[in-house]
């Protein structure tokens, strides 16, 4: 099940990632924090893969990262949307929206065979 | 952000990223920031941590993937640093292109000639020795050479263990292909089927021969001397599109070859030119079993079996000789015979000694290409005197020296590197006039093309020169960065590099003097070629090759009937003095060895009873038109007819040879291996009668020593293919070709008349190498030599522009003009006199590489090496006089107003 959600999440982690960022630069911990706040942990993330997906980001220039002192005055990396990942952003969330749409209608139709019914 | 980036990070590039350290310090704020959340939230701060651990997951597998994907972003940012400081350099290297554009034109031009000439002679060296051969695994193809009858053939196809198969064929030749009544000399091999297996080719369109086809008295063509009533061919592709259009209706279509009905079985790919360039025809060649040791040497190849090297194949191939060598019956007469048996791998034997014309030709362009390379280093060092303001004010301006000679490096290699893409266009236009000018014997010629390696080439040697004349510059420039004082005179900077170009003058001199020494060795070789006499006299001499089909079908009367008419007309047709008639002829293929006996010789304890000679079939007014002298005895007469008592000619080489100073004439011989050439009319084996002897003949070619020669009357003669007609003409013969085709068709429609050439040309292609190499080398030499001429003078007009002030006090203080002329005159030739001293021994050690194609001069040859010397010099003082005769007439007082 963990692997099930894990596959599922690694497209949608960047575009989690680039609507956090949207907000403002933040760091790794940041990020984390916010996905939780905003899903209320229903996605029970494994926090450890968010980094290789910022460095990544980096790595296709959506993202900068620099290093800063963090509100209790500890070094931190902070990660910023580059002007490609904003354009990125736009697009993923546009497609994202109309992926979303069309999943729920087929989910949620109205009928569906028995066996379905019976949980 | 930015302002929140403490002081230290900005310095990063200087001491790059420790990748490791910022991983461990996010990862560790994250497990961080995560317990501390949790302790506000109630947690044990033990438990707190543990739990920050747990949701992370596994830290190590996060710092391994995060650090790949860091080394791609460092790398990406790397090469993007690289790239915008090279597109900076190249900007500003265009704008100093623009700024002096007649000094860069002219290195240009210079760099793109060079470049596009040793270009285009990689291209044919790449072509005809580097290139792989186009058949699959080619480093696994062998020839053999040996005693290769076709007992020899198949005794070692069948039991040679080192090779996989092996495959015969005699020496192609021509035959009369006529398709719908078109008919076409063409040339044709006659090959054991598994010769396509042997070097891997499948046919594009048919097939190959069957073992039906290749078996004696089958549909083929037996024992590949005489044509039968039907046979197969397999077609090249070349001759299917001319032909046939390409159509695969092609297959099973009778075509006529010498006469004969001949079934299309296959067509080959365009690939396959083997045995010859232009074989056009393959036929089955058969082996008879029962005439396994007869006949003429063939050549055979194999394919080597995976694990075994071509040493073993050689190894295993002596040891079997002695199994089959008795077989032979001639061979007891051969001396050594084991020490002719060898194996070289096929591609050698396709190339032979071409390797080393061409290898010294690119080494002869290589050494133009670092003359030319000195010549611009040259003309940099004078610009660099003359930038010597601007480099100074860039380093007084905070340009480190490194960041000087990059710019330098990268103005030159922009401008190799455009010359050489220039260069490459040129060397396009290059390769099409060379392999025109290519030896015809070259062999692989037509592998010689422009494609992606020869262009890298290009690419590759255009840096190199690039780096190469560009070294000095930099360094230059970069002594520009410690010179702070701007204002620093120009004639005082420039004292360092004058010397350096004197020593780069005088070089080219020393590199010139090695060109001009081996152009005039092997001009001088040529000369001696041309002035060896053949054995024969040259002028108006042509020669022709006449088909009759079915020649060999033909008695020996109808045969005789044919000669007589033919030189009977050409007797009465204006313009040709004489006509005769041979077998074979000098400076062509198809002459063949012979071993005769010598009656009376043969008795028990004589040393070596038989004899080698070459032999020949001529007509009875051969030696009259051939102008080949009798010296003793008679030539044929009219009474040495088919019916009359059988006789020789011998030359005076074997007459020397085995008569020594008593006369040959009356002696007997017999040929015993070729008896079924020579029976007379009764069928009996008979004995010749030696009645002449005369003045040797040159037939390969004219540096080696003539052979020894048999002629016999064409009349008693039957080893005849087909016919060589030598005529010697009134005058220049225009119209001769049509002529004799008129002549030849009138007695006999069907017969064509080919390769009529005079022998002028026949003897200019055996030494097409040397003469190649030759004017090539004397075209590197010459250009080498003006390139060291505009060298020196440019050094020597550099010298009086610094010297200016000083002639002026000199010509002041009653200096005369004459006495100035011959102190600048006096410095270019002192630059000569360095470049001869460098050179000689230079050259003394390369001419020895040429000896192989040196004849009749020795490669240190005193009065080559003076002549060239000589050559240098005219040179040396060419370059000064210009600027030595300026420099005499300038006017004192504008000279010393001048500083």
């Amino acid at each position: 099940m963990a692997e099930d959600r894990l596959y599922f999440l690694k497209g949608a982690l960047e575009v989690l990632i680039l609507k956090a960022l949207s907000w403002g630069p933040m760091h790794g911990y940041g990020v984390s924090f916010w996905i939780r706040q905003v899903t209320e942990d229903a996605l029970h993330l494994q926090e450890g893969v968010l980094y290789p997906a910022l460095h990544r980001l980096e790595a296709k220039g959506w993202i900068d990262a620099e290093w800063g002192l963090s509100d209790n005055n500890r070094r931190a990396k902070y990660y910023e949307l580059t002007p490609l990942g904003r354009k990125q952003l736009r697009r993923e969330l546009s497609v994202w929206a109309r992926y979303a749409e069309a999943v729920t209608k087929v989910v949620s139709a109205t009928q569906g065979p028995a066996w379905l019914l019976r949980h | 952000m930015a302002g929140r980036v403490p002081i230290w990070r900005r310095y990063l590039t200087f001491w790059g990223h420790d990748f490791d350290a910022d991983l461990r310090d996010e990862l560790a704020f994250h497990l961080d920031e995560r317990a501390r959340e949790l302790i506000e939230a109630g947690w044990e701060p033990g438990a707190a941590r543990e739990e920050a651990r747990r949701t992370l997951g596994d830290s190590l597998a996060i710092v391994a993937e995060c650090r790949r994907i860091d080394r791609g972003i460092e790398r990406g940012r790397r090469l993007a640093r690289v790239l915008t400081d090279a597109r900076d350099d190249m900007w500003f290297a265009s704008r100093q292109f623009r700024r002096y554009p007649k000094s860069w034109a002219v290195i240009m031009l210079t760099l793109v000639v060079g470049i596009a000439a040793s270009t285009s002679l990689f291209a044919v060296v790449d072509g005809v020795l580097l290139k792989p051969l186009p058949y699959p695994q080619p480093d696994r193809l062998i020839r053999l050479t040996t005693w290769s009858l076709r007992g020899a053939y198949v005794h070692l196809r069948d039991r040679m263990q080192t090779m996989d198969v092996a495959a015969y064929y005699p020496a192609p030749r021509e035959v009369t292909l006529s398709i719908d009544g078109r008919p076409a000399r063409l040339s044709a091999a006659g090959v054991t089927s598994d010769l396509f297996q042997v070097l891997g080719v499948q046919p594009v369109l048919g097939r190959s021969f069957t073992a039906e086809e290749m078996r004696v008295g089958g549909p083929g063509i037996t024992g590949g001397t005489y044509w039968r009533t039907y046979g197969v061919v397999i077609l090249s592709m070349g001759i299917w599109q001319d032909y046939f259009g390409g159509s695969p209706n092609a297959l099973g279509q009778r075509v006529i070859v010498e006469g004969v009905p001949h079934t299309v079985v296959g067509v080959m790919p365009a690939s396959l030119n083997f045995p010859a360039r232009n074989t056009a025809l393959w036929f089955p060649h058969n082996i008879d079993p029962n005439a396994l040791w007869a006949g003429n040497v063939a050549t055979m190849i194999g394919r080597l079996r995976p694990g075994h090297s071509l040493a073993e194949a050689r190894t295993e191939m002596r040891a079997l000789m002695p199994t089959f060598a008795p077989f032979i019956p001639w061979i007891r007469y051969v001396k050594d015979y084991g020490s002719t048996a060898d194996a070289q791998s096929l591609e050698e034997s396709i190339v032979g000694n071409a390797r080393r014309v061409l290898l010294i030709l690119l080494a002869a362009v290589g050494v133009v290409l670092l003359v030319l390379s000195v010549n611009v280093a040259n003309l940099l060092l004078a610009r660099g005197v003359a930038r010597h303001r601007e480099m100074t004010t860039r380093a007084a301006l905070g340009a480190g020296r490194a960041r000087l000679a990059r710019q330098v490096v990268v103005e030159n290699l922009t401008a190799a590197i455009v010359s050489g893409t220039l260069g490459v266009w040129l060397s396009w236009a290059f390769i099409s006039v060379l392999v025109k000018l290519l030896p015809a014997d070259l062999p692989r010629v037509e592998q010689v093309r422009l494609d992606i390696r020869v262009i890298l080439f290009a690419l590759g040697i255009s840096t190199m020169t690039g780096l190469a004349f560009g070294l000095l510059p930099a360094l230059q420039a970069t002594r520009a960065g410690r010179g702070l004082l701007a204002r620093t005179r120009v004639a005082a900077a420039g004292l360092r590099e004058r010397r350096w170009s004197s020593v780069l003058a005088a070089l080219e001199f020393a590199f010139a003097l090695v060109l001009v020494a081996s152009a005039v060795l092997l001009l001088r070789s040529l000369w001696n070629l041309s002035a060896v006499d053949p054995g024969f006299q040259v002028e108006r001499l042509v020669a022709a090759r006449v088909s009759p089909p079915g020649l060999v079908e033909r008695s020996l009367t109808e045969r005789r009937l044919f000669g007589e008419r033919l030189l009977e007309r050409l007797r009465q047709a204006p313009g040709i003095e004489s006509a005769a008639l041979a077998n074979a002829i000098s400076f062509d293929r198809g002459l063949f060895g012979t071993v005769f006996t010598i009656e009376g010789r043969s008795a028990p304890g004589t040393p070596r009873p038989a004899v080698n000679a070459t032999y020949l079939g001529v007509s009875q007014e051969y030696f009259a038109t051939m102008r080949t002298p009798a010296i003793e005895g008679r030539v044929f007469t009219s009474v040495d007819g088919a019916n009359s008592p059988r006789v020789a000619v011998i030359s005076r080489r074997l007459a020397r040879a085995h008569w020594g100073d008593a006369t040959p004439v009356g002696a007997r011989i017999r040929f015993p291996d070729n008896r079924q050439f020579l029976l007379d009319a009764q069928g009996n084996e008979p004995a010749f009668t030696i009645v002449g002897v005369v003045g040797d003949v040159h037939f390969a070619n004219v540096t080696g020593e003539a052979p020894p020669m048999v002629y016999l009357p064409l009349d008693q003669f039957w080893d005849v293919e087909s016919l060589r007609l030598v005529m010697r003409t009134v005058d220049r013969f225009p119209a001769l070709a049509t002529t004799l085709q008129a002549i030849v068709s009138e007695i006999d429609r069907a017969t064509p008349v080919s390769d009529i050439r005079t022998y002028q040309s026949r003897l200019g292609e055996t030494n097409a190498r040397s003469r190649f190499a030759a004017y090539l080398l004397a075209g590197f030499a010459c250009v080498t030599l003006f390139l060291a001429a505009i060298g020196t003078y440019g050094v020597l007009s550099h010298a009086i522009s610094r010297r200016l002030p000083e002639i002026g006090i000199r010509l002041a203080f009653g200096a005369t003009g004459g006495q100035v002329f011959g102190l600048l005159l006096g410095h270019g030739l002192r630059l000569t006199a360095i470049g001869v001293v460098v050179g000689l021994p230079l050259t003394m050690a390369s001419t020895r590489f040429l000896t192989a194609l040196l004849f009749g001069v020795d490669p240190l040859d005193p009065f080559v090496l003076a002549a060239s010397t000589a050559a240098l010099l005219i040179a040396g003082m060419c370059a000064s006089y210009g600027p030595a005769r300026r420099a005499a007439r300038i006017d004192p007082m504008v000279a010393l107003r001048c500083e």
